[in-house]
């Protein structure tokens, strides 16, 4: 599962999110350790395993945290290990269930923000902004989606697939092409990998040329992330890490031998700045970026948590 | 007209541009200028009227071979603009004819050194321990790098991949059989490396009277990061990129190619319904470009008008009807 993930085999940071945590259940129901302690330990280490797997994804590390803290108390208060089993199947259901929730309630509120006739610009994949799309759509207020393909894992393909199948009239572009049809855009919608306490927006690389681009043409750039992909590290000063992917996604290995000594970097995240964001639609309703330090201290005690310090 | 069939060795330039066999801006323009060059030397026409039927055919055959050129009209455009300076001033056929065959011949001289003197006027342009960023294959880019590189100047290259034909990776093979250092990144990634960059250079496929580029799809995002980002963009580009029907309002058309370069016909015929568009070029305007290097010299953006002027002579509609360029498309 963890090679799964790592593969890039799950697609935008909420289905990873889903498939990670459903493992980590699925570790702990199987789980053979003889205590608590042992039991804790085991799940820790593999719930470490699966956030580093994917380090920008912070609903993952949110999620995870969720759960490991939530078994920590129970091991501290006395249950054995069939009773932490549960707590941990438990605690994966129910965030699981508050994602599905917080999905349909970004699309219910992200819609309103869509007028009639509205052309969209998807960037990436992304759970929440399908789900503001098909929302939309439901309202009847007949969008047109351009999606730019997203090199080099080309996520836009798998975007356009979900959005045909909404029959929302769909049109495939490359990356480059974003500024040539910018001024046939009226939003500018993205998902996000994560949120800083500064309002920065991490998601899928060329986000920031897109929100760049979008700002200086009047396009509004929307945001579509769920509170817990708000990182709470950002408060205390932590950068959020951003990973570089394999090299054999830019040029294959076989290509790459006619180019001996070239270096190539794949960074898969950008970091587009707040100013550049009119607005994040969170299932808590529409804030602008600079809101995201309300939201993460609103949240203190469920994000925050108590185990801050050990990640 | 004085003579209906055409010398061969027009003929076969006419054939071999029409079916490809001469390729790149720079070759089509000489080729084409070639032919006229033959026209004015073979012509057997006795009064200049007759001189001016012959190679107005020539020209327009030209035309007609391969409709989305910017270089190949602009050649004939010099070479008839001469002429036509000529036969105002003199009725002798043979001073009309010398004026042809001499701007003939400064234009593919020219045009044969301009990648070169690019290359060393934008060198000086580009500092020792400078981080450079391009985009797509652009030989006048190139040559700046280039010379850069042979003069001493220790320089680090980022090539952008440049989807979806990937023009990049022969930018990078070039560049690295010089020894010069390389980084590939996706296009989407250049915005994520612009602080590491110090110049931004690339090349033109054309330039409008107002300044603007019109380049490989991607040019005007890069430029625009580059700008926010205090980075400098350098054009590199040879004189007949600049378009003259700019300078009468007309705009620069562009070229949508294959779906097919997007996503495979096998995966397109599962999503029917997906649109797909494909445009090869997009418009970067000039406040995002410091200098356009041209072989005649370093310009701003805004003196594009001047470059346009001093080669091409004032264009009039009626002029524009008779060496019209289409769209711009890229080549195959």
């Amino acid at each position: 599962m963890v090679g799964r993930i790592r593969g890039k085999e799950f697609r935008g940071p909420t289905l990873v999110t889903q498939a990670a945590l459903r493992a980590l259940s699925e570790a702990s129901r199987v789980s053979t350790s003889h205590s608590p302690q042992e039991f804790v330990l085991e799940q820790s280490v593999f719930g470490d395993l699966l956030v580093k797997t994917r380090p920008t994804a912070i609903l993952l590390a949110n999620g995870v945290r969720r759960v490991i803290d939530a078994v920590r108390m129970g091991a501290d208060q006395g249950s054995n290990v069939p009773a932490l089993q549960e707590t941990v199947s438990k605690t994966v259901d129910s965030f699981l269930v508050e994602i599905k929730q917080s999905v349909d309630k970004i699309g219910e509120i992200g819609a309103r923000r869509l007028r009639s006739g509205d052309t969209v610009l998807c960037y990436g994949y992304s759970t929440s902004v399908l789900s503001i799309v098909q929302k939309a759509q439901e309202l009847g207020k007949n969008l047109r989606v351009i999606v730019s393909e997203s090199r080099p894992e080309l996520e836009g393909r798998l975007m356009a697939q979900e959005l045909l199948k909404l029959n929302v009239p769909t049109t495939m572009i490359i990356d480059s092409a974003v500024s040539y049809f910018i001024k046939d855009v009226d939003r500018v919608l993205t998902g996000a990998d994560a949120v800083s306490a500064n309002g920065a927006v991490i998601n899928k690389i060329g986000t920031a040329t897109v929100a760049a681009i979008a700002h200086l043409s009047r396009v509004n750039v929307f945001v579509a992330a769920s509170v817990y992909k708000f990182s709470p590290e950002t408060i205390l000063g932590e950068r959020i890490e951003i990973e570089e992917l394999d090299h054999s996604l830019v040029i294959s290995r076989e290509l790459m031998t006619h180019f001996k000594g070239m270096e190539i970097r794949n960074p898969a995240f950008d970091v587009t700045p707040p100013d550049h964001i009119d607005l994040i639609v969170t299932e808590r309703g529409v804030i602008p970026p600079q809101g995201a330090i309300m939201i993460l201290r609103q949240h203190e005690t469920g994000l925050l948590g108590t185990g801050l310090a050990d990640w | 007209m004085s003579s209906v069939t055409l010398p061969l060795e027009i003929k076969q330039i006419t054939k071999d541009i029409k079916e490809m066999r001469i390729r790149g801006a720079g070759k089509l323009a000489r080729s084409a200028v070639r032919a006229l060059m033959v026209m004015c030397e073979e012509s057997s026409a006795t009064n200049v009227d007759d001189f001016l039927g012959d190679i107005r055919i020539v020209s327009r055959a030209l035309l007609e071979t391969r409709p989305t050129a910017v270089s190949l009209p602009n050649g004939i455009r010099y070479v008839m603009h001469r002429v036509n300076i000529a036969q105002q001033k003199t009725d002798d056929l043979e001073l009309v004819r010398l004026a042809g065959i001499n701007a003939a011949e400064e234009f593919i001289a020219n045009s044969k050194t301009a990648i070169e003197r690019i290359g060393q006027i934008g060198a000086r342009r580009i500092k020792d321990g400078d981080v450079l960023m391009t985009h797509c294959n652009s030989s006048a880019a190139i040559a700046v790098i280039k010379t850069a590189w042979e003069t001493g100047k220790r320089i680090h290259v980022y090539v952008t991949e440049t989807r979806p034909r990937f023009q990049g990776r022969i930018t990078a093979g070039i560049l690295l059989k010089l020894g010069i250092p390389v980084t590939m990144i996706v296009d989407d990634a250049a915005r994520y490396f612009m602080k590491d960059i110090d110049k931004v250079v690339v090349g033109a496929d054309a330039i409008t009277a107002n300044g603007a580029i019109v380049n490989k799809i991607g040019t005007s995002m890069i430029a625009l990061a580059a700008k926010e980002s205090s980075v400098r963009t350098f054009v590199a580009a040879e004189t007949f990129k600049f378009s003259p029907e700019t300078m009468i309002g007309e705009a620069v058309a562009i070229e949508e190619r294959r779906n097919d370069e997007l996503i495979s016909e096998s995966e397109l015929r599962e999503l029917p319904k997906l649109e797909i568009k494909n445009p090869s070029f997009d418009v970067t305007p000039p406040e995002y470009i410091d200098l356009i290097i041209t072989e005649k010299g370093i310009i701003p953006p805004q003196g594009a008008i001047l470059v346009l002027q001093e080669i091409m002579g004032a264009i009039t509609p009626e002029e524009l009807e008779e060496y019209k360029t289409f769209t711009l498309a890229e080549e195959d």
